[in-house]
């Protein structure tokens, strides 16, 4: 019966001649088919062997009769289908942290600013003393900090904002200067959806000998507009940061909307100069904070800061 | 801060509603929010304790927000007097007191007890309620004794001593010691200093004669002892803050005064104020270039005058520009505290931008920051996706050499991380419900405690969990990154000699096979697999900061060879203790000039052969200089066949 089959196969000169001889063979009432139904009638020994063989008689007519359908073209072949889905091969994806925290670089980066980075875990001095926010003042009451544990001459914390290297880089550098600092700060805080133990800050510092306050509001409302490459309204309204006189805050508004606070800043303080031995006579200069994760959140409409430190790849491949 | 808004319309009748209120407040001083009913909350800043947490400093700000004035009626001279108190602590900066008689005990007015109430306050009787009330007011905490109850009459200000206890006016016990100061009669404590009464000697129905006391005391003493005892007062938190040394006098004589108007026929008999001389004036000097160098704007001086005089400055005859600060605002010290004040009053909405002049220098490239970037990019175009976890992790995942939190926000987050792992492990972990593969890597700062010191460094970690075996993925992809960030000179070592704490630990504890990544001479990372729960885990952790300093920044030309390259393959069978990586690199080593490349092109081993296992290798050679003929190569495949038989008993199939 193969040798039958596959030469009525071989010799069909036509897709109907090769319809037919499918159906001879391979359809409901064909020959291999009416052998095969017969075969569960055999004994048991003759079925271990004529089974597997009729089964491979089977797949190679299919195979024949495909393989010969395809060898007319015509109106029957399948043509290349250029609509078919593509195979997508894996894309990475970056953190929004990352992103967000790239174009603030970048923004600042084109506005002539140097891009440096500080420790997360600090010294005492640098995250409160040196910033004029004296030990046992409830002023420091404006950040709940992380201690770490030991002993030592300074104690350890895990900074509550990136101004600690404003100190830093003035000690190691001479005006003029305009640098931002991003980083990752912490807080002693009960997490929900707008706080987390740990998150995002971008300082900025312009220090010379005519950096003015009107200079600052320039340099803030050409980054919020690059940013977010919206119409903003502004807002900046007095604020209090032991390390900056005057102190700001600077609200921004989309058409209607909220006002949302997204910056601390202000005219670094002379102690501050003081500290780094500057001399508050010669220079001056703004400073300036921003939480990345708020301008994330914002930016995107991510409702709850805690996804950014989830480690939800559902999160993540969103962006 | 809570601030009532019917006291404020009060007081500075012109403002529309409050609406109007906070935007003005918001816009001029600082932050106030709606806090429901006619509540105002305000974000007080610490430097405005003094003339502000009080409704008439408010109303100050308010007035001069909307173009008016409003002066509070404070008076600072304390009548002569023989009361017996006694400071026996420094600590105590101004005690003043008066004692009034013939004082009736009943209840308040109304539109006391409704102002009280709106700021949070319960009312308990007049005499108490004036006391609040005048605090409102002033700032100037108060509090009334009865006087017939405290033991001889007298007031004594001191540390407490070792053993004795206190019960407030609100029935809590606290037991004392000598870093805590108290106001005592003759022999007890009758009150915790800054804080809270005591009950006993305080005012009741059938009180009489009272002692009204107002004091100032150092503010870093009242925020410890505050925050020691933990109980937080209205009374403590102003005195947490710096006051001005002339706010009691002020506080006492508006408190006499309105015990007078709610309890008539009450009178005062005698006084005491610790200050004999009166707190000192001072004084600033307003230079209108200095205010406009710092602001970035023309100011006339008639508006720096016209500012500073609705603020209660007042200028000094004679002196030009000089002026006297309001004796309350113990935040003004400097130029630029005056032009804080100035732009305040103008708005700083009126303030224009105006762009920097600079000397243009090319902005300085951190080569951290570079070489994160690089290697984020490098990942995300393998097809990984980027995660960022928390920087502490439980005591459960300890690995050795962790720096600790002394006051950790919970026990989840009780340790600062050595390694990026156990956060990546979590992460897996999550995402392993919902993706049959996961491919992460995180960039983060690790913590370790060596020998006294506490360090810190930028770690990366690769990471990938699947059904199928990932190890080698993870390995070529490692080779990948390596080469492209420009690292030449590396190995994957199964055994280390020394030991880099946080690496090696977190190795340790979490895989059962690894290798370290070592380049010269430096453990700089490692590569481990495990399984967990029917997948397989391979992680890549690299020190980046040690990984930056080995890179090399430039990369050389090198000319491309004209000459064919020839491949050879060699298959042996060595025992299964042979490690592939030592064949490789001893054929490699062999004739580095014409040896391009060896690779492994197949592997095999059976268990019925007797430890054995096969292995096929592909050799590429090739020349820069000649193109090679077969007998070299021959001779070549010839050599490594010998070398293979005698180091690694290989035998040729």
């Amino acid at each position: 019966m193969r040798e039958k089959a596959l030469k009525e196969i071989e010799s069909a000169n036509s897709l109907e001649k090769v319809e037919e001889a499918r159906v001879k063979y391979l359809g409901r009432s064909g020959e291999v088919s009416g052998f095969l139904r017969t075969i569960k009638d055999l004994p048991v020994e003759e079925r271990k062997t004529v089974g597997p063989e009729a089964n491979a008689l089977r797949k190679e007519l299919e195979e024949k009769i495909a393989e010969k359908k395809e060898s007319f073209s015509g109106s029957g072949k399948k043509t290349f289908d250029a609509t078919k889905p593509g195979k997508r091969t894996g894309r990475g994806h970056l953190h929004p942290l990352t992103i967000v925290d790239r174009d603030v670089r970048r923004i600042f980066s084109s506005l002539n600013f140097s891009v440096v980075e500080g420790p997360e875990m600090e010294t005492e001095y640098y995250n409160f003393d040196a910033l004029n926010i004296p030990g046992d003042h409830p002023a420091r009451d404006m950040w709940d900090t992380l201690w770490v544990k030991g002993s030592g001459e300074s104690r350890h914390l895990m900074r509550t904002h990136t101004s600690p290297m404003q100190i830093r880089y003035m000690e190691s550098h001479k005006a003029p200067f305009q640098i931002i600092v991003p980083g990752r700060t912490f807080r002693y805080e009960a997490t929900d959806a707008s706080h987390e133990i740990n998150f995002y800050q971008v300082e900025g510092l312009m220090v010379g000998p005519d950096v003015t306050l009107a200079n600052f509001k320039f340099i803030v409302e050409e980054f919020f507009g690059k940013f977010f490459r919206k119409d903003i309204e502004f807002r900046f309204r007095p604020s209090y940061f032991p390390f900056v006189e005057p102190g700001v805050e600077v609200d921004i508004r989309f058409g209607d909307g909220k006002w949302l606070e997204v910056m601390g800043a202000g005219m670094v303080h002379r102690n501050v100069f003081k500290s780094v031995k500057y001399d508050p006579e010669e220079v001056q200069g703004f400073a300036f904070g921003m939480g990345l994760d708020r301008l994330a959140m914002i930016k995107y409409g991510i409702p709850d800061i805690r996804m950014f430190y989830s480690g939800d790849v559902r999160f993540v491949d969103q962006f | 801060m809570k601030f009532s808004y019917t006291f404020l319309k009060k007081l500075v009748p012109g403002v529309k509603d409050k609406e109007e209120m906070i935007n003005l407040l918001t816009t001029h001083s600082f932050e106030t929010e709606d806090g429901g009913g006619n509540i105002l909350d305000m974000d007080l800043p610490a430097n405005r304790y003094s003339d502000a947490s009080s409704h008439w400093g408010v109303a100050r700000e308010l007035a001069v927000a909307r173009g008016g004035e409003f002066e509070p009626p404070l008076r600072y001279e304390v009548p002569g007097g023989k009361i017996d108190v006694k400071i026996e602590d420094s600590l105590c900066l101004r005690y003043t007191a008066c004692v009034m008689e013939n004082v009736k005990v009943g209840e308040s007015p109304d539109w006391i007890k409704e102002i009280l109430e709106e700021c949070g306050l319960r009312p308990i009787n007049n005499i108490v309620d004036v006391m609040n009330y005048v605090m409102l007011e002033t700032s100037q905490p108060l509090h009334a004794f009865d006087l017939d109850k405290l033991e001889g009459g007298k007031i004594r200000v001191r540390r407490a001593r070792k053993g004795e206890k206190i019960t407030t006016i609100d029935m809590q016990e606290f037991d004392l010691d000598s870093e805590v100061l108290v106001i005592a009669d003759a022999s007890n404590p009758v009150a915790i200093a800054g804080v809270k009464g005591g009950h006993g000697p305080e005012v009741s129905g059938e009180t009489t004669r009272i002692l009204i006391e107002a004091a100032a005391f150092d503010s870093r003493q009242i925020y410890k002892t505050a925050r020691k005892i933990r109980l937080d007062t209205d009374a403590s938190n102003r005195f947490s803050h710096d006051l001005s040394l002339a706010l009691p006098a002020a506080g006492l004589l508006r408190a006499v005064e309105m015990v007078k108007e709610v309890s008539g026929g009450a009178r005062e008999t005698d006084w005491y104020d610790s200050l004999s001389e009166p707190v000192p004036k001072r004084f600033v000097r307003a230079d209108a270039d200095r205010i406009k160098n710092l602001l970035g704007v023309e100011v006339s001086s008639e508006d720096v005058e016209k500012s500073l005089r609705r603020l209660g400055f007042s200028a000094v005859e004679g002196e030009e520009n000089l002026w006297e600060i309001p004796v309350l605002r113990i935040d003004i010290e400097s130029g630029e505290d005056l032009a804080e004040e100035i732009a305040r009053v103008i708005g700083y909405d009126k303030l224009p931008s105006i762009p920097p002049k600079i000397q243009i220098r090319a902005a300085e490239e951190n080569e951290t920051v570079v070489f994160k970037e690089k290697v984020r990019n490098l990942l995300v175009g393998q097809g990984m996706s980027e995660i960022y976890t928390h920087s502490f992790y439980a005591g459960s995942d300890a690995l050795g050499s962790e720096v600790e939190l002394e006051n950790p926000p919970s026990e989840e987050y009780k340790l600062l991380r050595e390694s990026l792992v156990p956060g990546v492990l979590k992460s897996l972990e999550m995402n392993s419900k919902f993706r049959e593969s996961v491919s992460v890597f995180e960039v983060g700062r690790v913590f370790w405690q060596e020998k006294k010191d506490k360090r810190e460094r930028t770690n990366l970690c690769v990471a990938l969990s699947s059904e199928e075996e990932n190890f080698f993925v993870l390995k070529g992809m490692a080779d990948s990154l390596l080469e492209a960030v420009g690292l030449v000179d590396y190995v994957f070592a199964e055994e280390v000699e020394r030991s880099d704490a946080p690496l090696t630990e977190v190795a340790d504890v979490h895989f059962e096979n690894k290798v370290f990544l070592e380049s010269e001479g430096k453990l700089i990372g490692y590569l481990g697999n495990t399984e967990k729960e029917g997948r397989n885990i391979s992680i890549l952790e690299v020190d980046m900061d040690a990984l930056l300093s080995l890179v090399e920044g430039e990369r050389g030309y090198r000319p491309v060879s004209k000459y064919p390259s020839v491949m050879r393959d060699i298959s042996v069978l060595v025992p299964v203790s042979v490690r592939i990586g030592s064949v490789i690199r001893e054929i490699q080593e062999g004739n580095t000039e014409i040896i391009r490349d060896v690779d492994l092109v197949d592997e095999y081993a059976d268990d019925s052969w007797n430890g054995k296992q096969s292995i096929t290798l592909r050799v590429v050679f090739q020349s820069d200089e000649r193109t090679l003929e077969n007998k070299e190569v021959d001779a070549e495949m010839e050599k490594i066949r010998k070398m293979l038989e005698k180091k690694f008993k290989a035998e040729v199939r």
